[in-house]
């Protein structure tokens, strides 16, 4: 790929950055982007936040989308991809708005796009790149998630719960319509998988997050894996509420 | 027959509340139909209470005892009616979804089109 390939990539580029209480970290994240993808359109979705995410992230130069509720990840993400399709844009990138993921990768999926290798491509963070360690009480919950996406896509799969992705036309077109609402990372694999789209996954380096904490903790946790159980084993797909 | 007139007395309060929710409109069309036959279902039934229908009316189902003909259908109703409530609790978030990002997405529009 040539820098001037790159460049008109990056500038038919919609970078969604779901934030959530992000006031903290969301500048650093939104000049981060600008910096490494030059000319991409940077939209952040602020939640319903209670904090000034919108007011950071807007002095950091973003296009806030501000929704008057929170809907959650699903909700917020989605709504970027409606933007992104509106719009006219060929890419769409999700980065989220904790500093976890390194625009600087963003690099190696669009790499993948351009290519016309797939449709939708995954930054994961267990190929190999990066020395990220995951907490210890998550490495079980990840493994078996890997293990029940690549089962039911007959693919191998090792980051299911990687929010670092980077999608062509079609998938923003299909997101846009269909997307979970609670836990969408594990279970828009299935749904694209379902509508014919190619997804793969390139290795990638994360940091673990800078400020907050994941929104899936305590109890949450196991309500978090009996929910992606049942979505992934019944193959909940379609549906008004996609 | 104290039982009888508890009975009476609760189903006749339950019709009321129930017109007075409909007159409020409280309730959308197709639930106040639901409510209103409710209602005057316990009404009619408390009325026939003392002349031993309950008792007819298990037997015929093959229920010994009364009492466990009202917890059968009782949990039944309940059971199908918080059913249907959770399917329309769903299809209206999904619709709530919708309008947020539809709102955000114009909102959005609406500033960039503002002359500055």
């Amino acid at each position: 790929m040539t820098p001037a390939e790159l460049s008109d990539a990056f500038s038919r580029t919609c970078v969604v950055v779901p934030a959530f209480n992000e006031g903290r970290s969301i500048e650093k994240v939104v000049l981060a982007i600008g910096e490494h993808m030059p000319g991409a359109t940077i939209v952040v979705v602020n939640d319903g936040s209670k904090d000034d995410t919108e007011e950071q992230a807007r002095a950091a130069g973003a296009l806030v989308l501000s929704l008057a509720v929170n809907l959650g990840i699903g909700g917020a993400v989605q709504t970027g991809y409606k933007y992104a399709l509106a719009q006219g844009f060929s890419f769409a990138v999700q980065i989220d708005g904790d500093g976890q993921h390194e625009p600087s990768e963003t690099y190696h999926l669009i790499e993948q796009l351009l290519a016309g290798d797939a449709d939708i491509v995954i930054g994961s963070r267990w190929l190999g790149r990066g020395n990220y360690v995951a907490p210890r009480n998550r490495r079980f919950g990840m493994k078996f998630l890997e293990s029940l996406v690549s089962f039911r896509a007959g693919t191998r799969f090792t980051d299911t719960t990687s929010g670092f992705r980077a999608l062509n036309r079609r998938a923003i077109s299909l997101f846009a319509e269909h997307y979970p609402t609670d836990y969408p990372e594990v279970e828009s694999i299935l749904l694209a998988r379902h509508f014919g789209l190619q997804v793969k996954e390139v290795p990638v380096m994360m940091k673990p997050r800078e400020h907050g904490h994941s929104s899936i903790r305590g109890f949450k946790t196991l309500y978090f894996m009996v929910r992606i159980t049942i979505a992934l084993l019944l193959g909940v797909v379609g549906g008004e509420n996609s | 027959m104290k039982s009888d007139i508890l009975s009476a007395a609760i189903s006749l309060i339950f019709l009321t509340v129930t017109i007075r929710a409909i007159r409020k409109k409280q309730l959308t069309e197709i639930l106040a139909i639901l409510w209103l036959s409710v209602s005057i279902g316990t009404v009619v039934l408390s009325a026939l209470l003392p002349f031993g229908a309950f008792t007819a009316i298990s037997h015929f189902f093959g229920i010994a005892y009364p009492s466990d003909m009202f917890l059968v259908f009782g949990l039944a109703f309940v059971a199908l009616f918080t059913f249907r409530l959770s399917v329309a609790l769903t299809r209206l978030s999904a619709r709530q979804k919708t309008l947020v990002q539809e709102l955000a997405l114009m909102r959005a529009r609406a500033e960039s089109e503002r002359p500055k």
